[in-house]
């Protein structure tokens, strides 16, 4: 695996913090599936569907939906789709046999370039996404989020996610930690 | 914002550990050697060590910490129970909600450990509460997959 990336620095201001817990947890995430095959990258623990695979495809959709179809209102297409079901809203997690780990990692590093670049663009943490999220039947929870929101969301999503890739990681070859 | 995240965090891992049997409590998905109640102990550990001893300088002795296991938290007795696991972890979420309500993000943490690895290493309560929230939104990644291998239950 790849060296630890440098934890984040404790005297920081606002955003700096917020930017640095979320490169600091991208690391330790896409780390996870590091010197991973195909194979390993499929493989499950206890009664859960979970797969490093699934993982980091989520990831890279995750990225793509909240920098830049949310956020900058973007177009880009999703990255996964089910050929089977068109509606499958977990088409990231529900990959096929001939899908790689490889071009997940890559879309996943792909959405990131995308993602800091968009996030540089936006001066000031309080700036709001240019869609509504949330569910449209619930109004105290649907509407703009503000790009502080984002970030820290973001860091919780990653956060959790390693939490997921940790036991699965471990049951593949042992390897813990960040 | 951050203190909604944190107690967001904090309700899940708890509904993570309740309604569990004791034995269910104590389910591990090998190699790993994480539990549920584990987990509880754990965060009841961190809470204590962020915001009493830290945050707050608090002369407060480690829960379960002993010199034979430092990971003592992770590694419960057949004795030890959930009920007290959570108590434990209400009783320390409630002082840090108390001590850090109102309290300006960028306030220092009043002590710095004499254990403490980096020499002059005192983050700010925005620091604590963003770590706070990954520590437990990690560990409650963790409990998702424990839980759902004790009884099925897969929700928030």
């Amino acid at each position: 695996m790849t060296e630890p990336f440098p934890l984040p620095t404790v005297r920081s201001q606002e955003r700096q913090t917020l930017e640095e817990f979320l490169d600091y947890f991208r690391a330790v995430f896409i780390r996870k599936a590091d010197d991973i095959d195909d194979q390993h990258a499929r493989l499950r623990v206890g009664a859960s569907d979970l797969d490093l695979l699934g993982l980091v495809r989520h990831m890279a959709g995750v990225e793509r939906f909240w920098f830049s179809q949310a956020l900058d209102g973007s177009d880009q297409p999703d990255f996964w789709s089910n050929p089977n079901d068109p509606d499958d809203e977990d088409a990231d997690f529900h990959h096929g046999p001939g899908d790689t780990l490889a071009d997940a990692v890559a879309a996943w590093h792909s959405a990131v370039a995308d993602a800091r670049e968009r996030v540089a663009a936006h001066a000031s943490l309080d700036e709001v996404t240019a869609i509504a999220v949330g569910p449209p039947d619930n109004p105290a929870r649907y509407g703009p989020r503000s790009l502080r929101w984002l970030l820290v969301h973001m860091i919780e999503e990653y956060a959790r996610h390693c939490g997921h890739a940790d036991m699965l990681r471990e049951a593949i070859d042992g390897a813990v930690g960040d | 914002m951050l203190h909604a995240f944190l107690d967001w965090h904090r309700v899940v891992l708890i509904r993570k550990a309740e309604g569990i049997s004791e034995a269910g409590a104590r389910i591990r998905l090998p190699p790993s050697d994480l539990t549920l109640l584990g987990l509880v102990r754990h965060m009841a550990e961190v809470e204590r060590d962020w915001f009493r001893r830290r945050f707050t300088a608090q002369d407060a002795p480690p829960l379960y910490y002993s010199d034979d296991d430092e990971d003592c938290d992770f590694h419960p007795s057949d004795t030890d129970t959930m009920t007290d696991a959570l108590a434990a972890l209400r009783a320390e979420i409630a002082y840090a909600q108390n001590a850090t309500a109102g309290v300006p993000m960028d306030t220092l943490a009043a002590a710095v450990p004499p254990t403490q690895r980096i020499a002059g290493w005192q983050p700010s309560l925005r620091w604590i509460l963003i770590h706070m929230i990954e520590e437990y939104a990690r560990h409650c990644g963790h409990a998702d997959l424990l839980r759902q291998a004790a009884d099925g239950s897969v929700h928030d």
